[in-house]
This record gives C-alpha cells, sequence and structure tokens, in this order.
C-alpha cells in the first residue's frame, strides 16, 4: 500500500507537517517497526525507576569518607539545598554495610543481596546531574529531559523513533505501584506524549483489574456475536473505501479494528503471570509476601518485552515519602523497606533475561529522579536524608552495555559530582545511541521550532558502551 | 492665632501633581489629588462632594521652566552626542532608554534626587559600568548639568529624535509576507462568472483556471447538510431537518440553512471549543497536586457567548489581553482575561524555584499569545535571539514585563448589576421617604414645650464629649458602595479589596482637637456582622494617618498631625495588635485589631494628637485608614467623633455633631434669641428624642438601614492587575512569593539577570515607534490598580495601521478557514513565521483579512462568505486527472473529507442516540457518562477524559492550532467494547423501537448519516439483524431482536463515513 503525503498530513497534523522526517508508514500504523539510524546494540528498554529519589550514598556509591566524618556539620551547606531547610542535621553515615561484590569487586550495599551477583553486568554512573531538587520537576527530568510538563517522554521518543515490534500490543508500557501508595508525581505526564502524536503516548497498565481500558467484549455479548459485528464494520467500511479511494487513512481505521480484535486475547495472555512455570515464578519470588508484587510486574515485563514490546517502564514506589524511596525520615527502614521489595525480582529479572538470550539486546536501567544528602534530615526519631539536587547514581545492563564499570565520581561524601559529571542529557543521548539513534537528529517539529529528547546538549557516555 | 504644631517634614508624605518627576505612578499611599477627585466621581455616590485644590510646591511652575531651559540647552544635545547611539537611539541596551522622559524614569536609573539616580553616579564614575562606555569621563559642568536637571524634576522639552531606527537588535519585518500592513487585493477577473457565489470563489477559481482544473460539482443536499451541520455546530442534523432540506424548493434553501446554523446557540459551542484550543484552556494547575480552578470556566462560557453574539474580533481579543484594565465595570470582560492565565502552573514548588516559574508563566502568557493571536513563536527568543524571525531575546523580555505584574487571582464579582441596582433604587427611595416622615415629625413638635426648653438652656442636650464628624468625601482603592447612616456612622460593602486604603475628609468648624476616636461597628450587612470585613468579621487598622489645613486656605500645604497615645476597648494584645501600632509607624501591616472572641460586637480606638489642633475659622481633616495587614481585612462600618477634652471616655453615648454643639454654645452663651434658624433647628432635631413619635420613626429608620441590599457576588478567575498576588504554600525561607521586576535574562536563566526589562510591544509590528502611538492607552483619571501596559498591547494587537493588527486579521481568517475546510490558506495556523507554511492564495487571505477589518472584525460575516461559496459546496469525488495536476488539493478542486474532533464523535454519538442534554453554561463535569456536549467537561489536567484522549483531545498545555488525527487500536476497541458505545448503541435502538427493520435500517441511515441505505445497504442490514438475532437466539439470550439492533447501531457509529466530514 502506497501512502502519501496526504494520509501523512493526517496524522503529522500540527506545525510538524513540514518538516517531519519522511515517516513512510506512520501514517498507517503509528507503531510499525522502523529503521534507526544506525545499527542498534539495544532493541529494547527496560527502565526500573527508583521513584522518590533512592540514596546513593546508601546503595551503590560507597563513602568511606562520610562514615569518618559522621556526627560533623558540613562546613558552607546551604539549608535551601533540599526540601526541608529547618531540619537540616549533621553528616550521616550511610546505615548499611558494603562490600565487595562480583569480579569487579563493586562495593555494594547490604540491602542487595541479589543484585548485588550482577554487579558485572552493570554500568554505574555516580555523577549523574538532577534536574531538580523537588519529585516532579526532577521526574520530567529524567523522563522528557524538561523540568516542565508537556514534552515527549523518552518512551514516546522511543516509539516515535523506531515504532514497535508487537503488532498486537502498545509498544510502550508503563507499571505503577500495585500496592494503593499512589502514582509518581506528576503521574501520567510523566509518560506523556507531548506534542508527539498522541499514539506515541504510553499505555498505563492498570495496576489492578483489567490492565487495558475496554479489552475485554461487553457482557452480553459472546465472541461469535462480536465477530459477526465486526465483519459489519469490515465489509461496510470497505464499500466506503471503495467509494472514497483517495482516503487513504480509512484503510488505517479498518485495520485499527483487526487490531482491536487481535488485542483483546493477546494483551491478557501477554500479561498472564500464573501462566509461568512453577520455577520462573519462584525465580522472581511471585509468591513472597514483601517482593510478589514487584515479581508480578517484572515477569509482566518480560513477556511484553518477549513479544515486542518497545518500552516498559515499571515504578516502585508510590507517590513520595515513606510511600516510595523518599527516605526524608528514617532512611535506613525506607530503604531496607524498597531494596527488599525490589532486589529479587530485579535480580530475577537480569537472570531470565539473560537465560532467554535477551539481556543482549534489552537494555536494563535502575534509577531514580535524584540521589539524597550526605547530611541528615533530623526533626524524627531515626534520621532520614532530603533530596539531593546535585547527584545521583544510576546503573544500566545489557543491551551493549559494558559490564562491571563505573563512569563518574561524587565528592569524597557524595555530594556534588566530582569526576565526569553526567546531565541527564548525556543519559539519553546514551539510551538512544544504545538503540541505534542520533539523539540529534531524532527530531519533531512543533510550533515552528524543531525539537528533540537532548534539547541543544547531549553527550553519548561511549566509555560504559561494550 | 492658634499656632499648628506638627508640621510634616518636606516631601514624606507631601502631595504632588502628576506630573512631577518624582511621582512614580500608582502609588496610593503618596496619592494624589486628581486621584482623589477620580475615585470620587467614580464611586462616591452617597456623598456630595467638592474638588479639593491641588497643592502644588509654590515654585514648581519655576522649576520645571527651568529644568525645561537646562534640557533644551545643555542636558538635551549631551544625551544626543555622548549617550543616545546606545540608549534610545539606535539600541536600548541594558533597558535604558533617554529618549524620553517616560522611558527615562521607567528604567530604575533616576531616582527621587539626583542622589539616588545612578544615571549620575555611573556619569560620575563612581558605579559600573561607567559612562559613557568606553569613552572619557564627561566634564565636571557637563554632569552638574545633568544633577540640577535632576532636581529640577528631569523635565524634558521634547522626545529626542532618532526612534524611527530604535531597534537595532531586531530587524523590522517588511521583507516578510506576513509582516507587511495590509494590501487590498481586487478580487480577480474569471472566465466562469456562473460559478461565483461570493467573492472568495473569484481567488479559488483564478487559480483553477490557471491550473486548467475545473472544480467538482456541488456535493448532493444531503452531503451538504450534514457537512455544515458538523463543521458550525459540531452536531449532525436531525432526519426531519434533513428531509426538509432535501425536497426544498427554495433556491435559497442552502443559504437559509447556514443562517439557521450559524444563528444556533451550538455554534459558540462549536467556535469556543475551537479556540479553547488555541487558548490551552484547562481548569486546574496541573503538575503534582493539579489543584482544580473551579471559577476557570467563565472563561469557556465567556468564549461561548462572544461567539454567538458576533463579539467584533478585535474587541475579543482586546478583551482577553486587558479586559480587566478596559473594561472594569464589565464582568463579562474579567471572564475574558481568564485566556492569560489557563496555562498549567506549579503549586508545589520550592522557593528557590519561586522565581523560575513566574518567568515559566510569563512564558506561558506571552507564548500563547503570540501563536494564538499572532501566530509568531514569540517563546522561541527567550534564551536567545529567534533563529528566524526578526524577535530578539531583549523583544522577548520587554514583552514579558508587560505582563510583569499579571497574575491569576479569583474576583468576586455581581453578574447581575441591574438587579442590585434596582434593589438598591428602592432601597433608597424608601429610606428617603422614612427620613422625611421624620422631619415632619420633627416640625410638629416645634411648640410652646419646646421654647420652654430652650429657655431653659436645652437641659440634658449634648452630654457627650465627642463631636462626631460630618464625613464629606470619602474614597477607598476598592470600589465599595459607601453609606452613611443615620447615627453618623458610614457603611462598607460590595466591592472588597485586599489592603484596602480608606480616605475620609470632614470639616471641623470650631475648636480645640484633642482626640480622635475610631468607632469598628457591627452591621447585619457585613460578614458575620462585623465589625471587619473579612469573613469572620475581622479588620486590622493598620494605619491612622491625618492631615490638616485652614478651612479659610484651602490651597494651604496640608499639615500632618503627630499623635502621642493610643487606647482600645479591646485589642489583641499591647503590641503588634494594638491601637498604638496603629500610629507607631508609617506601615498599614501592624495596627489595632480585637480578639476573635470579641468580634461581633462594638469597639472604640481613641487616637490624641501631640497637641491640640485647629486652625481659626475651622480646619479641614483629611484622615485616612490602612488595612495592609492581610486580604479583606477593612472595617465595615465606622464612626469618626473628635473631641476637645483632654480626658474623654471611650463614651458609650450616641455622640454629639458639630451643630448641636456650636448650637448649644451660642443658646447657653446668649439666650434663644441669638439663634439663627438653622440653629433651631438643630436643637428641636435633639429635642425631638424626647418624642415616642419621633423614637417609632428612628427606629423603623434603623431597620430599614440594617437591610441595605448587597450584590450577588459569583466568583470569577480573572487574570490581571492590582488585585492580590499569588502565594506558594511553602515554609517562609524569606524568598518573596512575587518578584515585581521582570529582567532580561541571559540563555532564559533567572539567575542570569541582565538590565530590568522596560515593558513593551514587539517592534517587529510596531510602525509608530512611541509613546504617541494612537493604540497607546492611558489610563482613566483615578486609575491606580494596573500600569495599563496590556491595555496598550491590546490596542496595539488590534490596531491595523500601526500596530500588529494586520498580521493578528490574517491570522484568524486563516483560523477560521482552516477550521471549515479542515486545513488553512496558511497549512501552519499558528505559524505565521519564517518557519511557518506560505499562504496557497495570498491574495485570498489578504482579502479577506481587509475585508474583516473593513467590516467592523466581524466573524459571522465571514462563516457566511466562506459556507455560501461554491468552493465550500464542492464535492468531495475523486479525479485521477485532477489528482494528478494537485494531489494535495492545495487549489480545492474538491472537498478535503476528514475525521471529526473528539468532542464532535462524541456529540453526533449523543445526538443520534437521543440522549444529548443541550443545557448550557456553568461548572462543567468530569464524570466520563455526563450527557451534555464535550465542551463541558471539566478539564484537569492530570485527569484528562480518557475517551476524548484516544481522539486527540489535547493535553491542554500549550496551544494547539491544528490537532493530529491519530488511528490507534484502542479507538476501535472503545467503539466495540465501552460501556459508553454499548448506552449510545442502546438510545440509538430505542429511537427506531416500533419499525420493521426496513423502515429501522432507513431511518438509522438518516440518522447517523443523514442520508437513505442504497439497496446493498439494506440487504446487508437485513442480513445482520437475521444473523444476530440467530446467533442470540442460539445463545438462549432474552430479547433476540432488541439485541441484533443495539448491535447494528453500535456498527453504524462505528463506521468510517460517522466520522468523517464530507
Amino acid at each position: 500500500m502506497g501512502f502519501g503525503m496526504l494520509g501523512l498530513a493526517g496524522l503529522f497534523a500540527d506545525e510538524g507537517l513540514l518538516a517531519a522526517p519522511s515517516a513512510g508508514d506512520r501514517a498507517v500504523n503509528a507503531m510499525a517497526p522502523r529503521p534507526s539510524h544506525f545499527a542498534p546494540k539495544a532493541k529494547r528498554v527496560l527502565w526500573l525507576f527508583i521513584n522518590g529519589g533512592p540514596s546513593h550514598v546508601d546503595t551503590w556509591d560507597y563513602k568511606p569518607e562520610l562514615t569518618r566524618r559522621h556526627g560533623q556539620e558540613l562546613e558552607g551547606f546551604d539549608k535551601r539545598t533540599g526540601f526541608f531547610s529547618n531540619e537540616v542535621g549533621a553528616l550521616l553515615k550511610s546505615p548499611f554495610e558494603f562490600s565487595p561484590r562480583g569480579e569487579s569487586g563493586k562495593l555494594v550495599s547490604e540491602i542487595f543481596p541479589f543484585l548485588g551477583e550482577h554487579v558485572d553486568r552493570m554500568a554505574f554512573i555516580h555523577s549523574g546531574k538532577p534536574g531538580s531538587n523537588n519529585h516532579s520537576p526532577a521526574l520530567f527530568m529524567m523522563n522528557s529531559g524538561q523540568t516542565r510538563m508537556g514534552f515527549p517522554s523518552l518512551g514516546s521518543w522511543v516509539t516515535y523513533g523506531l515504532g514497535s515490534e508487537s503488532k498486537d500490543l502498545p509498544g510502550f508500557v508503563v507499571m505503577s505501584d500495585p500496592k494503593g501508595r499512589g502514582l509518581p508525581k506528576g503521574s501520567a505526564s510523566n509518560w506523556s506524549a507531548g506534542f508527539l502524536p498522541g499514539a506515541y503516548q504510553g499505555t498505563w497498565l492498570r495496576p489492578t483489574g483489567p490492565p487495558i481500558e475496554n479489552l475485554s467484549a461487553p457482557s452480553e455479548m459472546s465472541d461469535v456475536q462480536q465477530r459477526s459485528q465486526l465483519d459489519l464494520i469490515a465489509t461496510l467500511n470497505s464499500r466506503d473505501l471503495e467509494r472514497n479511494p483517495f482516503e487513504e487513512e480509512l484503510a488505517a481505521r479498518i485495520e485499527s479494528f483487526e487490531l482491536a480484535y487481535r488485542m483483546q486475547s493477546a494483551a491478557p495472555e501477554a500479561v498472564d503471570v500464573d501462566s509461568e512455570p512453577a520455577h520462573i515464578q519462584e525465580l522472581y519470588g511471585l509468591h513472597s509476601q514483601h517482593c510478589g508484587h514487584m515479581a508480578r510486574q517484572c515477569i509482566m515485563a518480560r513477556r511484553l518485552l518477549e513479544r515486542g514490546v518497545r518500552f516498559v517502564q515499571i515504578y516502585s514506589g508510590g507517590m513520595e515519602n515513606q510511600r516510595a524511596w523518599d527516605g526524608h525520615i528514617d532512611i535506613r527502614g525506607n530503604h531496607t523497606q524498597f531494596a527488599g521489595e525490589t532486589d529479587q525480582p530485579f535480580a530475577a529479572l537480569l537472570t531470565d533475561l539473560d537465560q532467554r538470550g535477551m539481556l543482549d539486546d534489552t537494555l536494563v536501567i535502575w534509577g531514580g529522579e535524584f540521589g539524597r544528602l550526605p547530611v541528615a534530615q533530623v526533626g524524627t526519631a531515626k534520621p532520614g536524608r532530603d533530596h539531593n539536587p546535585h547527584c545521583f547514581s544510576a546503573w544500566m545492563a545489557g543491551g551493549g552495555i559494558k559490564g562491571g564499570v563505573s563512569y563518574g565520581e561524587s565528592d569524597e561524601i557524595g555530594f556534588k559530582p566530582a569526576v565526569d559529571p553526567v546531565s541527564v542529557h548525556d543519559l539519553h543521548a546514551t539510551i538512544l545511541h544504545l538503540l541505534g539513534m542520533d539523539h540529534e537528529r531524532l527530531t519533531y517539529t512543533y510550533n515552528g521550532r524543531s525539537y528533540r529528547l537532548t534539547d541543544v546538549a547531549g553527550n553519548v557516555l561511549s566509555k560504559i558502551i561494550a | 492665632m492658634r499656632r499648628v504644631v506638627a508640621v510634616s517634614t518636606m516631601g514624606a508624605v507631601r502631595d504632588e501633581p502628576t506630573e512631577c518627576p518624582r511621582d512614580r505612578g500608582p502609588s496610593f499611599a503618596s496619592g494624589n489629588p486628581r486621584t482623589l477627585v477620580g475615585i470620587l466621581a467614580l464611586v462616591l455616590l452617597a456623598f456630595p462632594t467638592r474638588s479639593p485644590a491641588q497643592p502644588v510646591a509654590e515654585d514648581h511652575a519655576d522649576r520645571m521652566a527651568q529644568g525645561v531651559e537646562l534640557f533644551r540647552s545643555r542636558v538635551g544635545p549631551l544625551f544626543a552626542q555622548k549617550c543616545l547611539t546606545c540608549h534610545g537611539g539606535g539600541q536600548v541596551n541594558g533597558g535604558v532608554d533617554l529618549s524620553s522622559r517616560g522611558s527615562l524614569l521607567a528604567s530604575g536609573k533616576v531616582g527621587a534626587s539626583a542622589a539616588d539616580s545612578r544615571l549620575v553616579a555611573v556619569l560620575r564614575h563612581e558605579s559600573e559600568p561607567f559612562m559613557p562606555l568606553g569613552q572619557a569621563r564627561l566634564e565636571d559642568s557637563e554632569i552638574d548639568a545633568v544633577v540640577r536637571w535632576i532636581e529640577l524634576g528631569a523635565p524634558y522639552d521634547q522626545p529626542l529624535s532618532g526612534r524611527e531606527v530604535q531597534i537595532s537588535e531586531s530587524q523590522t519585518g517588511e521583507e516578510f509576507w506576513s509582516f507587511r500592513p495590509l494590501a487590498d487585493p481586487t478580487p480577480p477577473t474569471i472566465r466562469d462568472e456562473a460559478w461565483v457565489r461570493t467573492p472568495i470563489d473569484r481567488f479559488i477559481l483564478a487559480r483553477l483556471e490557471a491550473a486548467g482544473i475545473e472544480p467538482n460539482s456541488p456535493g448532493t443536499r444531503h452531503t451538504l447538510i450534514r457537512r455544515a451541520s458538523l463543521d458550525l455546530l459540531g452536531l449532525p442534523p436531525s432526519p426531519e431537518r434533513v428531509e426538509e432540506f432535501a425536497q426544498s424548493t427554495d433556491p435559497g434553501a442552502y443559504e437559509r440553512l447556514v443562517d439557521e446554523l450559524i444563528e444556533s446557540p451550538h455554534f459558540g459551542e462549536r467556535w469556543a471549543r475551537h479556540w479553547m484550543d488555541i487558548a490551552r484552556f484547562a481548569e486546574s494547575y496541573g503538575f503534582e497536586e493539579d489543584y482544580d480552578r473551579p471559577y476557570a470556566f467563565h472563561y469557556r462560557d465567556f468564549l461561548i457567548k462572544a461567539f454567538n453574539r458576533d463579539m467584533p474580533y478585535d474587541r475579543f481579543v482586546r478583551l482577553q489581553v486587558a479586559g480587566d484594565e478596559l473594561e472594569p465595570e464589565n464582568a463579562f470582560a474579567l471572564m475574558a482575561t481568564g485566556f492569560m492565565g489557563s496555562g498549567p502552573f506549579p503549586t508545589e514548588i520550592t522557593e528557590a524555584e519561586f522565581e523560575t516559574t513566574r518567568y515559566d508563566e510569563l512564558d506561558d502568557m506571552i507564548g500563547t499569545l503570540g501563536t494564538a493571536m499572532l501566530g509568531l513563536t514569540v517563546g522561541c527568543a527567550r534564551c536567545h535571539d529567534h533563529k528566524h524571525d526578526p524577535i530578539s531575546a531583549a523583544d522577548y523580555y520587554r514583552m514579558a514585563a508587560i505582563f510583569g505584574q499579571t497574575t491569576r487571582t479569583e474576583i468576586e464579582y455581581d453578574l447581575n448589576p441591574a438587579k442590585h441596582r434596582k434593589d438598591r433604587a428602592e432601597w433608597e427611595a424608601r429610606l428617603a421617604k422614612l427620613r422625611a416622615t421624620r422631619e415632619e415629625t420633627v416640625g410638629r413638635l416645634d411648640d410652646e414645650e419646646f421654647r420652654e426648653w430652650l429657655a431653659a438652656g436645652a437641659p440634658g442636650a449634648g452630654q457627650d464629649d465627642w463631636r462626631v464628624l460630618d464625613v464629606k468625601g470619602i474614597e477607598s482603592k476598592s470600589l465599595a458602595q459607601k453609606d452613611k447612616l443615620d447615627d453618623g456612622s458610614i457603611l462598607f460593602t460590595g466591592d472588597n479589596v485586599d489592603f484596602d486604603r480608606y480616605r475620609l475628609v470632614a470639616e471641623v468648624k470650631a475648636g480645640d482637637i484633642r482626640s480622635l476616636r475610631v468607632e469598628a461597628l457591627t452591621h447585619s450587612a457585613l460578614p458575620s456582622g462585623g465589625p471587619g470585613r473579612a469573613h469572620d468579621g475581622k479588620f486590622l487598622l493598620g494605619l491612622v494617618a491625618v492631615k490638616a489645613r485652614p478651612l479659610a486656605d484651602l490651597d494651604a500645604e496640608p499639615v500632618r498631625l503627630r499623635f502621642s497615645d493610643a487606647r482600645a476597648t479591646d485589642q489583641l494584645d499591647a503590641d503588634y495588635y494594638s491601637a498604638a501600632a496603629a500610629i507607631y509607624d508609617d506601615s498599614d501591616r501592624s495596627g489595632w485589631a480585637v480578639p476573635p472572641r470579641a468580634l461581633g460586637s462594638d469597639h472604640v480606638a481613641i487616637f490624641d494628637f501631640e497637641e491640640p489642633v485647629g486652625f481659626d475659622g475651622g480646619s479641614r481633616l483629611e484622615i485616612e485608614l490602612g488595612f495592609g495587614h492581610n486580604s479583606h481585612f477593612s472595617l465595615g462600618r465606622i464612626r469618626l467623633s473628635v473631641t476637645s477634652s483632654p480626658e474623654a471616655p471611650f463614651a458609650a453615648r450616641r455622640g454629639v455633631s458639630q451643630g448641636l454643639a456650636r448650637a448649644l454654645q451660642l443658646l447657653r452663651a446668649n439666650g434663644p434669641g441669638a439663634l439663627t434658624e438653622v440653629d433651631r433647628r438643630v436643637l428641636l432635631g435633639d429635642f425631638a428624642h424626647r418624642s415616642e413619635e419621633w423614637a417609632e420613626v428612628t427606629a423603623a429608620i434603623r431597620d430599614h438601614e440594617s437591610r441595605v441590599p448587597l450584590p450577588t457576588f459569583t466568583k470569577i478567575m480573572a487574570t490581571a492587575e492590582g488585585f492580590s498576588k499569588p502565594r506558594h504554600n511553602a515554609t517562609g525561607m524569606g524568598y518573596p512569593h512575587f518578584y515585581e521586576q521582570t529582567h532580561v535574562l541571559r540563555r532564559g536563566d533567572a539567575s542570569l539577570k541582565l538590565e530590568p526589562a522596560v515593558p513593551r510591544v514587539l517592534p517587529l509590528l510596531d510602525r509608530s515607534g512611541d509613546d504617541t502611538a494612537p493604540w497607546h492607552a492611558k489610563p482613566p483619571p483615578g486609575w491606580h490598580r494596573s500600569r495599563f501596559d496590556r491595555a496598550s498591547l491590546a490596542r496595539w494587537l488590534t490596531n491595523h495601521e500601526s500596530g500588529a493588527g494586520a498580521l493578528l486579521a490574517r491570522v484568524i481568517v486563516n483560523r477560521i478557514w482552516h477550521y471549515h475546510f479542515g486545513t488553512g490558506i496558511v497549512a501552519t495556523p499558528s505559524n505565521f513565521g519564517k518557519m511557518g507554511a506560505r499562504p496557497t492564495h495570498p491574495d485570498l487571505l489578504e482579502w479577506l483579512a481587509r475585508d474583516l477589518v473593513r467590516n467592523g472584525w466581524r466573524l459571522k460575516r465571514l462563516h457566511r462568505m466562506i459556507m455560501n461559496s461554491s468552493v465550500y459546496r464542492v464535492s468531495a469525488s475523486g479525479d485521477t486527472a485532477k489528482r494528478a495536476a494537485d494531489p494535495g488539493n492545495r487549489l480545492r478542486w474538491r472537498w478535503t473529507p476528514r475525521r471529526l474532533e473528539a468532542e464532535a464523535i462524541r456529540d453526533s454519538m449523543l445526538v443520534v442516540s437521543g440522549m444529548l442534554d443541550r443545557r448550557m453554561f456553568g461548572p462543567g463535569a468530569q464524570d466520563e457518562r455526563m450527557s451534555r456536549r464535550s465542551i463541558y467537561f471539566f478539564i484537569k489536567r492530570s485527569e484528562l477524559i480518557p475517551s476524548m484522549m484516544l481522539f486527540d483531545w489535547p493535553e491542554h498545555l500549550v496551544g494547539i492550532g491544528r490537532r493530529p488525527t491519530t488511528t490507534i487500536a484502542p479507538q476501535a476497541l472503545l467503539f466495540l467494547n465501552s460501556p459508553f458505545a454499548r448506552r449510545y448503541a442502546e438510545g440509538f435502538s430505542r429511537r427506531l423501537s416500533g419499525l420493521d427493520p426496513l423502515a429501522a435500517i432507513d431511518a438509522a441511515y438518516s440518522t447517523a448519516f443523514a442520508r437513505a441505505p442504497s439497496a446493498e445497504e439494506r440487504s446487508q442490514g437485513l442480513a445482520f439483524l437475521e444473523r444476530q438475532l440467530e446467533l442470540y437466539d442460539t445463545d438462549g439470550r432474552s430479547d433476540p431482536e432488541h439485541r441484533a439492533l443495539v448491535d447494528y447501531c453500535q456498527s453504524l457509529m462505528s463506521l468510517n463515513e460517522f466520522l468523517y466530514i464530507r
């Protein structure tokens, strides 16, 4: 089927149509797979979003100097750095023990017994610079490269650029906390398509009940009746297309009904975790009380990726404070809990993807919106840590990543990046690069301006690429 | 002669005339007499007033003359020679523009004296940057001239020349098509005159004839009525109307149909929704908390009404940009200002983000204004000069500075002032009647008993140390209604603003004044009974200031009286919230308040003067009461009294009027024979207090006063200047919640501030170039709520000769065309800049814009001209040869079908199902199941209506000029499986119940598609109904016929034909 500019104009309406890249079949199916700029190392992405701001000095960025200076004031510290200016305490050592793991001997916090097994697959970034000291702008930054609302998220850019390998499932899927602790701050804006066509918006799987809206036929109807109804629609629409041969998008609409019909069976199948064999359920900890919910989401993620979904994001934790990795009070209790919820399932994912041969071309990212301060947040019985707008740690694995390396360093107490600072744009540029896309060429023209995920910045971190 | 004490220090509180250089505009505190007159004229209905004389420094005229001469001879030439190249001539560097007095003062570089003028410091090389930049310091004598000139008020004899080349950062845009003045093309001549129905057709046909393409013949009447109805109303026509139109033999049937549709109330709902896209209108703040804006819907209602009433487009634009300034009394204009503040705004931010957030907000305002109204991507110049269009970053910040004081605000407004006016008139008439009755009663008491009482020296009269002031003039910042009540108190009702200030004028005919008494009184018309105007009756009297001048010489400089002490019947504490705090300093934040338990009852505060005051021949007092502590903390009912007694008690007595005091003094000194008729009458009034009849009518008067009618206020979310500024949710770390000054920023970074930005419209579209421009707006006398920069901007936007009006007209004409045809003459409706598309029919666009302006900016005229044209009526048929010649249909030989928008799809389903609730206006609903038109969805940014989002509903974050049309499987899932689709199908099938299958199919086609089915479609329909019936029957389901029909109806509403305008 040859679809020319007319169909394209219909899809890339707004101001984008003039400068939109020649996008061929996007008009028929926005999610049709498209070639990348150059040979990709990763074909799909799984972002384990550590929501709330994980403390880097208590997880992956061991700071002996912080232990030595425990209890001392941090000279010259600006109390407005975090969120609570009136609860600033002295330097606080990590409450956790660190020990060397893997061949690389990476020092890992005791809260990650399972993930510690995989350090030789991981490339750590210890000099990340967040976008803000506040949740939602920092979340927007991490997801869209802008601290403001309304810009396309990474998953939207990726599916806009590459489409999806799955014909029957959404290309960009998001899962949030299933324990009733809320959505990340800024909720659906974090997976918004912004000014990109709505087809590239992330599909949020409802944490309980049917994961996708309108997925099952009306109760008063059985499949045979619905199929008959679909046949009528197809017949009448086809006649209509014959009468209006110039209207190419009518064909896409006809196809969309068939796709919808296929999705009705494909999507429930894709998320049917209970059909997994017992040893897999065991591996992820599906029946564990403290991590079963995350195990379920991780298995779903793997199944979706297996079926060609391009981009999956799982949020660990709900909205904020004690409902997420936002350890303002009792950093020890908070991080023990959330690490416990995720350690085994995340590690299982790496193992499972690897044993299926998928880890080589699946990029796995672990990271949140910012790090946490080396000083204590006081005011309650157990010390916490406030937001650190200067520094965070993250790791990536699989999909072309060099394992067992660390990139960049924070200063000796983990307050600010000290060596090779990494911006969020650098991170995004690197992810796109691994997917075979040049972040400077992945553009969309909107309201008279050519936009890209990395704005006017971004350097690919080639040292962590295998 | 009595000596006046407590003479004010010069300058501190002295009134100055407007033209005086040190007047910095709308500061109420330093208020000026013109302002006073204006306010009096505006709001003082209950009081007769006299215009106070303007106190002007004696030597004012001389000083101005000297200053002007100095400018003409020395300073002006000096500026022109050494400064103007960079500051107001070729460029305006650092925001300093020396070309006119206004622009110089606006730069902030000239203060109240030479000593606090930064201009002098940089000239003296005491402060960097040393000026003139990179050149030798000026001669001392030259600097001295500037210093003296500033001391003389920095007057100009005329603006310095060089303004016509003022902006070197921006080129003028004359070269580019959309920036030129409006041309006036003549509709071309064409061969086939018969095709021409409106002038539009000439432009279209000329191009088609040149290309050798014959336009399609008109669509059928069935096609046209469906097309026109969906296009103009967003609703399909009823089957009855379709038949009537199809059968009509009237040659003007189509034109009549168009008229009918354009005059339908649903027309406004359709076109308002288009504008809401452009205006990124939503009803919540967005970001993480996404609080609701429950009163924002008034803007949507304004749009619907404006389109229905065919409000001229220029006024439509002006009200949205500056309705609060241009028509402050008009609630409709306030609603219109919702445009500016409709954007998202983060409510949970840390203090360090307050300022950057404000710049983001300004960016949202001017960015939206630029794309919506001018098709200019002004926002691109935030971090650097615009890459493509002649808009510099400096232009951007000057434009932003116009909105520097503009904030979202909730205003209470009386939406039915006529009713209030009527109630009020009735109330006043009744009051007048009661007062007349009392006068008669008093007159009847002039008898022997009264004469005996007089002869006895009026025993019992005047037993009070306090003389109640007869207040002659009163003004307030608010437009409150002021009523003088029977007991001499003044009641404030109606309009209430934050931080109000009252100014009262009263005359004291004789005697020393030792103390001023302020009574804070309750009243049933006040919130919680008062005495304050806050919702719970709270008040805080933060400032009491009194000035006096002799009655004998009202032109004399007023003197500020100094207080020595203050006391009150009750006060919140002895410190910050005491009566003394009201006189302690000039701040109106600390002052007299009473404890919460004491609200709802009367209170008294007494302020003692340092020394007795009083001019021979009497004094005029100007009393100022300030309420700067908290929103709405002004007093609701006050009574002012003075005393000459050194130890006057708080006194619970009723007080003595000055007239009575005077008459008594005369009577007791010289006997009844010395009394004038007026004095006698005053005494009779007092004597009358003893009469039962008097007591009765007085009680009736007071009772009537307690029932003063109040306007009914409705809350409106407006975006305006001069109302309360927003407060963020944050702990007080000391960051300002609002940043008054807009700066030019380097790279758009609020931490890299350059000079303050001087408000200015885009030079690109300013063909006049100075303050004398015809669009320059001046506030009316007495206006101090705002700076009127937006009013100027609004007039500039709509001035097609010397402002941006030509572009404004082109952009709206193109938008209307775009919505009718699916593609604009310019394919990028929100971008008319160099990166935008070029017009396919430039002369047509120009002609339409010119026609719009020439005919009073009436959009309905334009709609009719488009709707009635031949080009609008052509069929959608394809033709391979024509397509080869013009594949994109740029020449418009055919109708290009297009998918309906989310609203029109849903509304069509509601119409077809017979379930549409046609009620208009008012708060929207977020419930997806509601059955009003989709424009009445409450638009909450974080919870956008899922079924609407499936069909490319905007995110409502930035203006959208053209919605995308995507095709995705979840749309099909909605048609197939959603409860809505089933519900609408049920409704649809109910309309067909009772018909035999064939008739039902015919009626269904007529309802859904405005046409009859073909024979094939009939048989397919019948076959489907039979098949479904059988399938349901086999399944043993109840009522299989009904189920089959519902399935059929649901299928029809899922068809492409249902979703497209053809």
